[in-house]
């Protein structure tokens, strides 16, 4: 498989070394230089540097192949977009994204994205498993 | 929740404009003077110092302080009430999303949105959101200039 990622942070950075262990083949398009250059430091020339919202900058990446694109920056606007252009202009089989603002969550289902990730809602419900059993408290009214 | 805002003007023709930058600032004054009732809404209450001197107090302009892209943000700058919808911040995504909140969410008729990248207008369209691109209009305009 083809996967191609926006965001070479934490969540980015160490997906592309999974997929690479496990044999995919994979580019991580950010637009922070240091960011790609120690992702190229442990994985190789497989970075490219810019603006994942560029159409012209995910050509770059090879887009045009991409089965899966994720978006996996901090940044939920770049990461809709990012999904969005792969979907609709390059072809890209599936898009998955992370969701920073929870409330963007049911959006991006509505607008095609077909795998979203809300971490901050799974840490939540972990929390709320983990708590059950001491004092209440409905972690729904702390939002 | 906060009540959605109400309209100043009862009957006039009804906008939210995301961005009150240099362009958002320029249409508002424009679209003021041809009596629209006007909500605006940006992350920096200093940006809305770029209106035209009095749009706010003369009741021309809702300066809202906020995030256009939360849909819980525009439904407090009723934008759902609103007809027309421009997106017009200083960062491409950030309109983009906004735009589709407003189109696919809160089902605004006519929404704007800037987007600079000519290659993302084709997708945009399809979406049925006006996309207009700053570059693209630009380098038109020079290279008429430049051919005349």
């Amino acid at each position: 498989m083809y996967v191609v990622i926006l965001g070479a942070g934490k969540v980015g950075f160490a997906l592309a070394c999974w997929l690479v262990a496990s044999d995919h083949e994979v580019a991580v398009i950010d637009w922070d230089p240091s960011r790609c250059a120690a992702l190229e430091d442990e994985l190789g020339g497989i970075s490219v540097v810019g603006d994942g919202t560029d159409a012209g900058v995910l050509a770059r990446a090879g887009c045009n192949r991409a089965d899966i694109f994720v978006g996996a920056s901090g940044v939920d606007e770049d990461n809709l977009i990012a999904c969005q252009l792969a979907r609709h202009r390059f072809g890209a089989l599936k898009t998955i994204s992370l969701v920073n603002i929870p409330e963007h969550e049911a959006l991006f289902a509505l607008l095609g994205i077909d795998v979203t990730v809300n971490a901050t809602d799974m840490i939540g419900g972990r929390l709320r498993e983990e708590l059950s059993g001491a004092a209440i408290l409905d972690l729904g009214d702390m939002r | 929740m906060l009540p959605a805002l109400n309209w100043t003007s009862p009957g006039s023709r009804r906008a939210v404009i995301m961005g009150c930058g240099q362009i958002g600032s320029s249409i508002a004054g424009i679209l003021a003077e041809d009596g629209w009732s006007l909500h605006m809404i940006d992350l920096d209450p200093a940006a809305f110092s770029l209106l035209p001197a009095g749009m706010i107090n003369d009741g021309h302009v809702v300066a809202i302080v906020g995030d256009g892209t939360l849909e819980s943000d525009l439904r407090k700058s009723s934008t759902q009430d609103a007809e027309v919808f421009v997106a017009v911040s200083g960062k491409d995504a950030r309109n983009a999303l906004s735009a589709q909140i407003a189109k696919h969410v809160l089902q605004v008729k006519t929404v704007i949105c800037r987007v600079n990248d000519p290659a993302s207008k084709e997708m945009y369209e399809q979406f049925g959101i006006v996309t207009v691109s700053a570059t693209a209009l630009v380098t038109d305009m020079i290279l008429r200039a430049a051919r005349s």
